[in-house]
């Protein structure tokens, strides 16, 4: 019965390797990679403050303010990767079409609301 | 933290999935455990029995209104383990077996060496597909571990319940409605794994049980192959087959690498398809326990496997059911065996046997129905009546397996689908095999020595359940059966690599006997090549098979993206509002209920467009509208009567019929995701 032993704990070393190098590949795929998002702090009221994540290496962003078609706002921000920058947006002139549109490179994302 | 992650996970697997099981065969056996069992069927039985242990512990704990915590999983595991040792320490040696028993099976050093190998080359290249389809995106196990998060999370047992859309006089509600589909067994262990180990449901952890319940479920195979053709319970002469124990290697071996990923193998692991993957491994198990018990004569396997068999009943519906038409089977190819030899001896020499079949079915039904196993009997009637009655039984389910084929899906595959579904090479084999078994189960010449007739239920086992499945798959119809065939298919390939493995064990002893007999004109080189000509087309077929699964890489990066927009959504929404998401186009959609843990139904989601046009089942609209064309009359009273507030979509397909209309603000902005907010 040696032998049954040594398939059993032979067995045990193989699974526990593969479940240990699954482990640690699936924990791997949960970073984000080279990604971004633009969303607004409160979706429900009129509040224009939007949020900014970064999870790409590159830190430029830009962002501007459009209400009904008309530039009223823009900034350059630095955000960090991995890290994200929450912008309060004041005062806010009459319109019906408010819009962030950022952009990070070459890619452009925008939110809206009307009001 | 990782590393104690990990530790934790390991320990949980131990305690939940092995010391129960293996606690269990001490409280019945006693010290003969070792005796009756060889290491490595201990080891397989023990994890089979822990399932079905754990999920009944469980139940019990649920129903008594106990919390379903860490604390309280511990204790009544630690109690039942104390109790089985209790019952182990007092056990009597009544169940002597002949101490030979366990030496049957002693590999050798290369036989060895050829078992770890084929082992490793199995987990090798689940293990390479798995890689890629680990993380946690597929649809069925979203689903299910839902169920298990919610009995985590809120203590108790669940109810199968969601929140449908109903349609009266074109207004739209949602109601509370029964589900059918989930049983309890799907869920209870990765709860239990959960809470001991405080591993995340969305991590690694369902994909690795599922894909150990795989592994084990091959070694199921193999033990009941071993034991199948074991020179005692099996009339092959020495001379046709020197070493049976190569059987069940052959079996490891069409049933481990080849087609290592194809369903239900890796495929199933990564689709989550739990039910089916125990019923995988309880299938095997229960029909090892009920050949031993019989062949053995031991009330106290019997009992194992009633207890086997019951307990899938608890897992999975279509297995059990697939299992109970095996059963059938067997028994009537038993006994047609039996009794076309009965009549052969009868004609051909006017002996009459039939009082030895009719002793050994009174001592079959002895076995049976021993006082312990009645008792045993009673008491999972008792907890199937009053204690918890799966969730099948309480619906129509039984009522839609059960009929004429209702869909074109269940009219049985064709031959050809057939043959991709066990594996061409697979089936080729196992036709020859079963056409061996054949010949050797009703052969007379095995009947004039005396108790020949149990030497019929080994050939008997293997036939009767390839029968069975391949009637199911082929002429449901015949049956009086309503499921899909496709899903009956998954089963197929089991039996027919039990039954492949023992021809191509007998073709490599029948070429090797050639060799100076005489027998053929034909060189036995020139055979000798042929054989290993096939061989590699079995080899490659299923290697095959596993490349074409293995060449895609998965980029799991929209998933993240899916997961992220719910953590966006979870923080900002409140009770009164429903979200709609789209099944279609967005990656893990399936996994965004387990960020809310509101409904099974929340958020709702637009399915797959062929189902709203399935004529047999017809389904509400409003998840299509409401995504379709939210413009539309019929969205807005769709929007307005469940209450939806958040649509998440995928700008790449379903952006622009929100950016035209007014009532939607677009609030959320990723690649692959963009959610809009109904004000």
């Amino acid at each position: 019965m040696k032998n049954h032993k040594i398939i059993i704990v032979s067995t045990l070393a193989i699974v526990l390797t593969s479940f240990l190098f699954l482990s640690i590949a699936e924990n791997r795929q949960h970073r984000i990679k080279n990604g971004w998002f633009l969303y607004f702090e409160n979706p429900k009221n009129d509040s224009m403050s939007f949020v900014i994540e970064n999870y790409s290496d590159d830190k430029d962003f830009s962002w501007s303010l459009i209400v009904d078609g008309k530039k009223i706002k823009m900034e350059n921000i630095k955000i960090l990767k991995n890290d994200s920058k929450n912008v309060m947006i004041q005062g806010l002139p009459e319109g019906n079409f408010f819009e962030i549109k950022a952009d990070h490179g070459k890619e452009e994302k925008n939110i809206y609301k009307k009001l | 933290m990782f590393i104690i992650e990990q530790i934790l996970f390991y320990l949980s697997l131990i305690i939940i999935l092995f010391l129960p099981g293996y606690f269990l065969l001490l409280a019945i056996f006693g010290k003969d455990v070792r005796k009756i069992f060889l290491p490595l069927e201990n080891f397989t039985i023990s994890f089979g029995l822990s399932l079905i242990a754990v999920n009944f512990l469980i139940i019990i704990l649920g129903k008594t209104g106990i919390p379903i915590t860490t604390l309280s999983i511990s204790a009544i595991i630690g109690f039942f383990l104390t109790t089985c040792y209790l019952f182990y320490k007092n056990k009597n040696k009544k169940n002597k077996v002949d101490r030979q028993e366990s030496i049957f099976a002693d590999f050798s050093k290369k036989q060895s060496i050829l078992i770890i190998l084929i082992i490793f080359l199995t987990v090798f290249i689940k293990t390479a597909y798995l890689k890629d389809a680990i993380f946690p995106t597929s649809t069925d196990l979203g689903h299910h571990m839902y169920w298990a998060k919610l009995v985590s999370e809120t203590g108790n047992l669940p109810d199968y319940e969601k929140l449908e859309i109903i349609e009266d006089e074109g207004n739209y509600f949602l109601e509370k409605s029964d589900i059918a589909d989930f049983i309890i067994g799907e869920h209870l262990v990765f709860s239990a794994i959960n809470l001991l180990s405080g591993a995340d449901f969305i991590s690694y952890f369902p994909t690795l049980v599922l894909f150990l319940i795989d592994i084990i479920g091959i070694l199921a195979i193999f033990i009941l192959t071993l034991r199948i053709f074991s020179r005692k319970n099996f009339i092959t002469p020495k001379s046709l087959i020197k070493n049976p124990l190569n059987i069940s290697i052959a079996a490891l071996l069409l049933m481990g690498p080849i087609y290592a990923i194809s369903s239900p193998q890796a495929k199933f692991v990564s689709g989550g398809v739990v039910g089916n993957i125990i019923g995988n491994l309880l299938i095997p198990l229960s029909l090892y326990l009920f050949f031993r018990a019989l062949k053995e004569e031991n009330k106290n396997l019997m009992t194992l496997a009633l207890f086997a068999s019951g307990g899938m009943f608890y897992f999975h519906h279509l297995s059990s059911l697939i299992f109970i038409f095996i059963f059938i089977f067997i028994i009537l190819f038993f006994t047609f065996a039996s009794l076309l030899d009965i009549a052969f001896l009868r004609i051909k020499e006017n002996k009459s046997r039939f009082s030895d079949f009719s002793d050994l079915m009174k001592k079959y039904f002895k076995i049976a129905f021993s006082a312990q196993n009645i008792v045993f009997l009673a008491a999972i009637s008792i907890f199937v009546l009053f204690i918890h009655t799966p969730s099948y039984l309480n619906f129509d389910a039984t009522s839609t397996a059960v009929g004429a084929p209702s869909k074109s899906t269940r009219t049985g595959l064709t031959p050809a689908q057939f043959k991709y579904a066990v594996g061409e090479p697979r089936l080729a084999l196992g036709l020859i095999g079963i056409f061996l078994l054949s010949l050797i189960a009703l052969s007379h010449k095995n009947f004039k020595k005396k108790n020949t007739f149990e030497k019929i239920l080994a050939p008997a086992f293997i036939i009767g359940w390839t029968i069975a499945l391949s009637v199911m798959t082929l002429k449901p119809h015949w049956l009086y059966i309503n499921i899909p065939s496709g899903r009956v298919a998954n089963y197929t390939s089991f039996p027919f690599v039990i039954s492949a493995s023992f021809a191509l064990v007998w073709l490599a002893y029948f070429i090797k006997n050639l060799k100076g007999s005489g027998y053929f004109s034909v060189s036995s080189k020139i055979i000798l090549l042929f054989f290993f000509l096939m061989t590699l087309t079995v080899f490659s077929s299923g290697h095959y098979d596993n490349s074409q699964s293995l060449s895609g890489r998965i980029d799991n990066q929209s998933a993240l993206e899916t997961f992220h927009a719910s953590g966006y959504l979870t923080e900002r929404i409140d009770s009164e509002i429903m979200t709609i998401k789209d099944h279609n186009y967005i990656k893990a959609d399936a996994w965004m209920k387990l960020s809310f843990m509101r409904d099974y139904s929340y958020p709702l989601s637009r399915g797959f467009f062929k189902r709203y046009e399935d004529p047999t089942k017809p389904r509400e609209m409003c998840t299509l509208w409401m995504i379709e064309s939210p413009s539309s009359e019929k969205a807005q009273r769709c929007y307005a009567g469940t209450g939806t507030r958040f649509v998440v979509i995928n700008p790449e397909f379903d952006s622009i019929q929100f950016e035209k209309n007014d009532d939607f603000w677009k609030i959320y902005s990723g690649k692959h995701i963009e959610i809009f907010y109904r004000h």
